[in-house]
């Protein structure tokens, strides 16, 4: 496949997502006409007076932020698992998978109910999830070490997974605020319902640093690829490496779980499929899952609202149903392979 | 280059792997390192291309090999692994990956590596298979990917593990021509001894983590040493100062 080939995968990704954004808006309890939502896109964009105030705020204020929460969220979420496969050598890699959401939702439970780091003046919920993610990843890759059997890896995470998820369950166990155990759910099973500009603030910082390391880093990711011993032979510098895809992922992860709990699978999906489908080399691989990405997640955010409406099935349990059956797929596969 | 290894001991676990060996490799020649399984041949190799500390006990044209930095020690030493990549790369993007030492971070591979990975993909003839896969690729065409990513890296030194193992007799030929056209130093282990008394200037003969001979090929392919070393019986035949080793 040449270059041209996989720009216009890219572009041809890059229509589709713009396509699935925008009819994703009118998706939702209340069903909207084009000229309404066109008015309201015009009014947000050139800061006009629009012509229906209640169905500007609705369209302004809650469906354009999850759109754009959800597209980015994906994108971010792809991303960190390509990553993530890439620093462990490993296809089966992915933050859920491994426990790093469950990390980083029990981060960001505990500085909600336990008000975790609230000294700080910002963003004390992103950095608790961040301790907590970055904990699991680096455990996951402690207790990996050398050992390349990706099984092992996926029964570690699992292991670190399970811990993370009872310390969640106990943390909000521990609320005495109602409103906050009920939001037990929602750390556990991820959901887009309450997204507000601020999140999407959130998640496109964490989409913009992972793009732009994975830019500076191309080569030391591509050779990565090669092995770990190839990789240290060729002279790269491994550990500071790990050590920074590691902290990179880590704030990548804690950002999008902070803003929509634990959304599993997605970065296990999209690179599987767009590794077959354009390059298993980061370049074009990054720029196609992150499109993708952004595209599925918008997809089954808006099954999910609208399936069971005016009720919301949690997202994590869309992706879940999706992403269980394939991962199980490439486990017998990796299996059979060793 | 020159590279002398002194007195290197190393255990794993309680297990001594290497007991005291000292050898040096110098000038464009071909080494071959020979011995039983688990005599430490692969473990010496691995202290000589820094996968394991060293502790003084190597050094490379009088310097310390830990005082080598990294990037500047694989300009000049390529490896060729016994692993492939698990990832499914295609072949001119694993061979021009040897170009990495000669790149600083964040600049990209340019002209003058894809000129370089291209002359080197047409002289192991790999042109034709340069944007397949690697898993597509049978295990001798493998083989020589990894031999190109070792020359792309333009090194003074290439070692090898074991590289015959799974090959046919055509690509282990092959491959032993490509090492012989070489222009400097190889250091191999082997299993074939027959390949190694055709192919290699010097032997380091190993057992039980110690080098038990060494010299041209004609003087350790001899009978006594070969069965001292592997605990059989060979049979080898000085042909008119070429041996044969019938197994």
């Amino acid at each position: 496949m040449n270059k041209s080939t996989k720009r216009w995968i890219c572009l041809g990704l890059f229509a589709l997502l713009c396509a699935t954004a925008f009819s994703a808006l009118f998706w939702g309890s209340v069903s909207l006409d084009s000229g309404t939502v066109l008015d309201s896109l015009r009014a947000f964009v050139t800061g006009r007076e629009a012509q229906n105030k209640n169905l500007y705020n609705l369209v302004v204020q809650v469906r354009l932020p999850r759109v754009c929460l959800t597209v980015l969220a994906g994108a971010v979420l792809s991303i960190v698992g390509i990553l993530m496969q890439t620093l462990t050598g490993n296809p089966l890699a992915e933050p859920y998978v491994l426990g790093v959401s469950s990390g980083a939702s029990a981060g960001a439970a505990g500085a909600i109910v336990f008000q975790w780091f609230a000294f700080l003046p910002v963003g004390h919920v992103v950095f608790s999830a961040f301790i907590g993610s970055f904990a699991a990843i680096a455990l996951v890759v402690a207790l990996q070490g050398r050992s390349t059997n990706p099984i092992r890896l996926v029964l570690t995470g699992m292991g670190v997974s399970a811990f993370f998820q009872a310390a969640t369950t106990f943390i909000i166990y521990c609320s005495r605020n109602e409103a906050q155990a009920r939001s037990a759910q929602y750390w556990l099973t991820g959901s887009f319902s309450g997204s507000n500009w601020s999140d999407v603030r959130i998640a496109l910082i964490a989409l913009i640093v992972l793009l732009i390391l994975c830019r500076c880093l191309e080569k030391e990711l591509d050779l990565l690829l090669m092995g770990q011993d190839v990789a240290a032979q060729s002279g790269m510098n491994l550990r500071a490496i790990q050590l920074v895809l590691i902290l990179v992922s880590a704030f990548a992860v804690s950002a999008v779980v902070a803003v929509s709990g634990l959304v599993g699978f997605v970065g296990l999906i999209i690179p599987h499929i767009m590794r077959r489908a354009v390059d298993a080399s980061h370049r074009y691989l990054v720029l196609s899952s992150a499109l993708a990405g952004g595209c599925f997640l918008t997809l089954a955010d808006a099954v999910a609202r609208t399936a069971f409406s005016p009720q919301e099935m949690p997202i994590g349990v869309m992706t879940a149903f999706i992403g269980a059956p394939i991962f199980i797929l490439m486990i017998r596969r990796v299996y059979h392979a060793h | 280059m020159r590279i002398e290894v002194s007195n290197l001991s190393f255990s794993a676990g309680n297990k001594r792997i290497l007991n005291g060996v000292s050898a040096v490799f110098e000038g464009h020649r071909i080494y071959g390192i020979i011995g039983p399984n688990g005599c430490g041949k692969t473990t010496l190799l691995r202290h000589i291309y820094r996968q394991y500390p060293v502790h003084g006990h190597i050094r490379v044209d009088g310097q310390a090999l830990e005082s080598c930095a990294a990037r500047d020690y694989a300009r000049r030493v390529a490896v060729m692994m016994q692993s492939y990549p698990e990832a499914d790369l295609r072949v001119a993007e694993v061979v021009q990956s040897g170009r990495y030492p000669y790149k600083r971070v964040m600049v990209p591979y340019g002209r003058e590596d894809e000129a370089i990975t291209e002359q080197v993909l047409r002289q192991t003839q790999l042109w034709d298979l340069r944007k397949r896969r690697i898993h597509t690729l049978s295990g001798g065409e493998r083989q020589r990917v990894m031999i190109a990513r070792c020359l792309v890296q333009e090194p003074e030194v290439i070692i090898l593990d074991e590289p015959t193992n799974h090959l046919d007799i055509r690509y282990r030929l092959e491959l032993m021509e490509t090492l012989r056209a070489f222009d400097g130093m190889v250091i191999m282990t082997l299993h074939e001894l027959n390949l190694a008394a055709r192919y290699c200037d010097f032997i380091y003969a190993m057992k039980d983590g110690r080098i038990t001979a060494s010299g041209l090929p004609v003087n350790v392919l001899q009978p006594e040493i070969l069965n001292a070393t592997f605990d059989t019986t060979i049979p080898a035949i000085d042909h008119g100062g070429e041996i044969f080793i019938g197994v």
